[in-house]
């Protein structure tokens, strides 16, 4: 099956996912996409997170089809560091952003502020949505704390706990973003 | 007041000590802000009409049993200002769970309890069924839910037996938590209303076919998440056409229809 797509269409339809390695970015993908997101794995470098021992180092693509001839792109910006560059590239053109966060990261505070600044840094204006994961495990997690962070930030962007592996959690970000574009 | 509880007539006492009352028909507030003055006056008009009719004879065997104890929900009790925003362990129809509100999560020892204590949310509050604990107390339990999601889907399972949320003016500190709420588009639409401060909640969900009684239920889950701002009035809304539009309107609504939203 192939996808006509303009390319009109393709900048006002494409939703762009950053975060660090391991938070659940291409499993958020996969969770919403039509189809598994086309990632480019690896064997980490960096030392592993948990049981992980592949993570995506230039991006996850997937797409959702909304009719006939037209889908939304989902992209999954790498999370190192030393794949900065390319996520200006991916940004560029998104109708939104999804941070995706580990929420077991003991500097989960830390984490929130650096990585929404990295969009807001891109475009302050661009619709942003902080979804964060693995809360069933952290006990300690605490989202007042993260909440209040951002706002020092100057950030307003609305914080969801979600599991990335469950499609309906996934989607609630999604349609966060989509009451926020409105 | 001593004749009246002896009498069992309908009786709101305002003071700032706790007071006791065995009767449904008679509470105690210890605050004074418009929206629960009016809504403990309703609990207790309710719970005296209830009275009435179960005392009249033919109707006693068909109406529910009368709540023991208790004068609130534990829903409504979790508004008041004594637990709003407060750590407490609370017993919710039987069921343990620790509400951390200082970290925005709840816990429970299994998610039956978990469950349980969401639908039961509803009910009358056990007397005492509240303790208030330190900030970082580790709650009972592994199960760990988002406070905000808690609380939005107990009180749209109980909505139609809740008294109706004075005032009409409110707004909300944070996006309220609802990434994993069992309820997935009307608690953010309504959240999504009272962010952009743009007109009367209730007008907007009537044009979007959401029921009085729903908005209502999340405007109480949110006051108990200690997520409303009451009576400020509405500031104007952001100029809207100072933004390009990122998506096509007509894109917008089948992108937004295709994840479950219709507008
Ligand atoms: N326990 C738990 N695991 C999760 C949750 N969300 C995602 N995961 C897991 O976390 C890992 C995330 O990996 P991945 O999606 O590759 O992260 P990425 O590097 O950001 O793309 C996967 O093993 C997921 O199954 C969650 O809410 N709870
Ligand atoms: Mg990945």
């Amino acid at each position: 099956m192939t996808n006509h797509i303009s390319v009109v269409d393709a900048l006002s339809t494409k939703l762009v996912f950053v975060g660090p390695m391991g938070a659940g970015k291409t499993t958020a993908i996969a969770s919403i996409a039509d189809s598994p997101p086309v990632s480019t794995e690896m064997p980490m470098c960096e030392p592993p997170v948990g049981d992980k021992t592949s993570t995506t180092v230039a991006m996850d693509f997937a797409t959702v089809r909304i009719e006939d001839d037209h889908s939304v792109f989902l992209y999954g910006c790498p999370g190192q560091d030393h794949f900065e560059f390319m996520r200006p590239i991916l940004l560029q053109g998104a109708f939104g952003a999804i941070v995706v966060l580990n929420g077991a990261d003991p500097d989960i505070v830390g984490q929130s502020t650096y990585w929404a600044r990295i969009v807001t840094d891109f475009d302050a204006s661009l619709p942003m949505v902080i979804g964060i994961t693995r809360t069933d495990e952290a006990h300690q997690f605490d989202l007042i704390t993260v909440r209040r962070a951002m706002r020092a930030h100057g950030i307003s962007a609305p914080v969801f706990t979600f599991d990335a592996r469950n499609r309906q959690q996934t989607a609630q970000l999604v349609r966060a973003l989509l009451l926020m574009l409105d | 007041m001593e004749l009246a509880q002896k009498r069992g007539i309908g009786l709101l006492a305002y003071a700032s000590q706790a007071i006791h009352f065995d009767k449904a028909s008679q509470c105690h507030v210890a605050e004074g802000t418009a929206v629960f003055l009016v809504s403990a006056l309703r609990c207790v008009i309710d719970a005296a009409r209830k009275h009435d009719s179960a005392a009249s004879p033919g109707t006693a065997a068909a109406s529910p049993a009368p709540a023991r104890h208790g004068n609130f929900s534990a829903l409504m009790e979790l508004t008041h200002d004594a637990w709003r925003g407060r750590d407490i362990d609370a017993d919710i129809a039987g069921r343990r769970i620790s509400i951390r509100a200082s970290r925005g999560r709840v816990m429970a020892g299994t998610l039956s309890d978990m469950l349980a204590a969401r639908d039961a949310l509803g009910k009358c509050a056990e007397p005492h069924g509240f303790t208030a604990v330190p900030e970082r107390r580790p709650g009972i339990g592994e199960i760990s839910w988002s406070l905000d999601a808690f609380l939005v889907d107990g009180a749209l399972r109980c909505r139609q037996s809740l008294p109706t949320f004075a005032g009409s003016a409110y707004s909300l500190r944070d996006w309220p938590d609802l990434g994993s709420a069992g309820e997935t588009l009307t608690p953010l639409r309504i959240a999504s209303w009272l962010q952009q401060r743009s007109g009367s909640v209730q007008e907007r969900a009537k044009k979007a076919g959401i029921g009085a009684d729903e908005v209502n239920a999340c405007l109480w889950a949110f006051h108990a998440s200690n997520l409303l701002v009451i009576g400020e009035p509405p500031a104007a809304p952001a100029p809207p056409a100072a933004l390009p539009a990122r998506v096509a309107t007509p894109l917008l609504s089948k992108l937004a229809a295709r994840f479950g939203l219709a507008w």
